[in-house]
């Protein structure tokens, strides 16, 4: 997984938005996970474009934090949560 | 078994070929789900597709905490129906409408492991299609309102809510709670009498020498039923506050539960008898992100000493006293 990754919430999974945090469902297999607020904004910004690096920039503007622990932060989420098949990544 | 008996439970009027003495009979004519217990001689449903199964179960585990190796209950499905098998006990045919129960014992088992089976593991599975929202959770009525204690198995879910109603707060349910949205809010609909106890609860609560019964051949667990030692509401209950049971602690704290967490834990502590069906899923998930906006949720932390029930209550209804304005200005 890289920053050059897109990847996109599959129709099979159901998200609220909960105050500042997500819940998301995947209607398949029953599994749930829960976002604070920084892993709600991530997903926020992959359903506008689907792009992890458009969502990186933007976090970066928006959050104290240095790029490496964004970058290392974004993709070990990004890869627990397609382990989950709570995203998918896009192949084209 | 010619004659049809009639009860209600949590508002569904069933009829069974055999008796259900745990149950209040139904005046109302208008069955909503039919049970009956077969012979131990018809065969088991065939081309099931098993898609679910529980290793452990509440009353399957021994008072010292020891738990069953083998599945517990497999759920599965077949062409027309659901099939609950208690693999030691006993198989449940669910019309896929929920419409019809059939029983057919595995086993040489008592009449009373079967109507334990259905009333509290089987009718929760059903209300759970039937219904808004089914959690694990027993239920009171206090003077501000329903609370419901919501956690797993061996929370203390039952011991609370039988205290509760030893000082009076009528029981509206144990260890299941039908949730369904009313006028004013959510309405918690009552169960059926009674509760399930471990004896050494029954002994440590309950006045010397109350009678109580068997609940099933496989716990030792006691059914209390007496409605005057603890009373309950017929009607439903507008759902005040739904505390979490969580872990023991060494003095009892509540705290609001954040509203993602609240989401997850209901998600966690809902029935569902078919965990395949992603459209029931989607709907659920509305419903719970619905309670979680509309009805304050609590972790509650307490010691798990029957000597310390009574400031355990204390500490639950001054808690609703205090903010009773807070959750009245959502």
């Amino acid at each position: 997984m890289t920053l050059h990754d897109s990847v996109r919430i599959p129709d099979e999974v159901a998200t609220r938005k909960v105050g500042d945090e997500t819940i998301l469902l995947n209607l398949n297999t029953g599994i749930y996970f829960g976002l604070d607020a920084v892993g709600s904004r991530f997903v926020e910004l992959l359903e506008t474009s689907g792009e992890i690096a458009a969502a990186y920039r933007v976090m970066l503007q928006e959050f104290d934090v240095t790029p490496e622990v964004l970058e290392t932060d974004l993709l070990r989420l990004t890869e627990e949560m397609c382990a989950k098949r709570l995203l998918v990544v896009e192949t084209n | 078994m010619n004659s049809i008996h009639r009860y209600g439970i949590c508002d569904l009027v069933l009829t069974s070929n055999i008796a259900l003495p745990e149950l209040i009979p139904a005046t109302e004519d208008n069955t909503g789900c039919r049970f009956e217990l077969l012979a131990r001689d018809v065969p088991s449903a065939d081309g099931v597709e098993w898609f679910h199964q529980w290793t452990t179960e509440e009353d399957g585990i021994t008072e010292d905490g020891a738990r069953r190796d083998e599945p517990w209950l497999q759920l599965g499905r077949c062409s027309d129906a659901y099939v609950l098998r208690f693999p030691s006990y006993a198989e449940f045919v669910i019309a896929t409408d929920t419409n019809s129960i059939r029983c057919r014992p595995l086993a040489d088992i008592e009449e009373m492991t079967v109507r334990h089976l259905l009333l509290d593991q089987v009718v929760p599975l059903i209300l759970s299609r039937r219904e808004h929202l089914v959690l694990h959770s027993s239920a009171v009525l206090t003077q501000h309102g329903g609370i419901a204690f919501a956690g797993k198995s061996g929370r203390g879910k039952s011991t609370l809510a039988a205290s509760f109603a030893l000082e009076g707060f009528p029981l509206v349910s144990d260890d299941y709670l039908v949730l369904r949205p009313g006028r004013e809010g959510w309405m918690a609909i009552p169960c059926y009498p009674g509760v399930r106890l471990w004896p050494s609860t029954v002994q440590a609560i309950m006045p010397q020498d109350l009678p109580t019964r068997d609940v099933a051949s496989y716990t030792v667990k006691r059914r209390v039923a007496d409605t005057k030692l603890l009373p309950r509401t017929n009607e439903p209950v507008l759902l005040r506050r739904l505390y979490v049971l969580t872990e023991e602690a060494g003095w009892t704290s509540i705290e609001k539960v954040p509203p993602g967490r609240s989401m997850i834990s209901l998600v966690e502590l809902a029935y569902n008898l078919d965990t395949t069906d992603s459209t029931f899923l989607r709907q659920q998930f509305e419903t719970v992100n619905q309670v979680t906006r509309e009805v304050p949720i609590y972790a509650i932390h307490f010691p798990r000493e029957y000597s310390a029930l009574p400031a355990v209550r204390e500490a639950i209804l001054q808690h609703l006293e205090e903010d009773k304005d807070i959750d009245a200005a959502r």
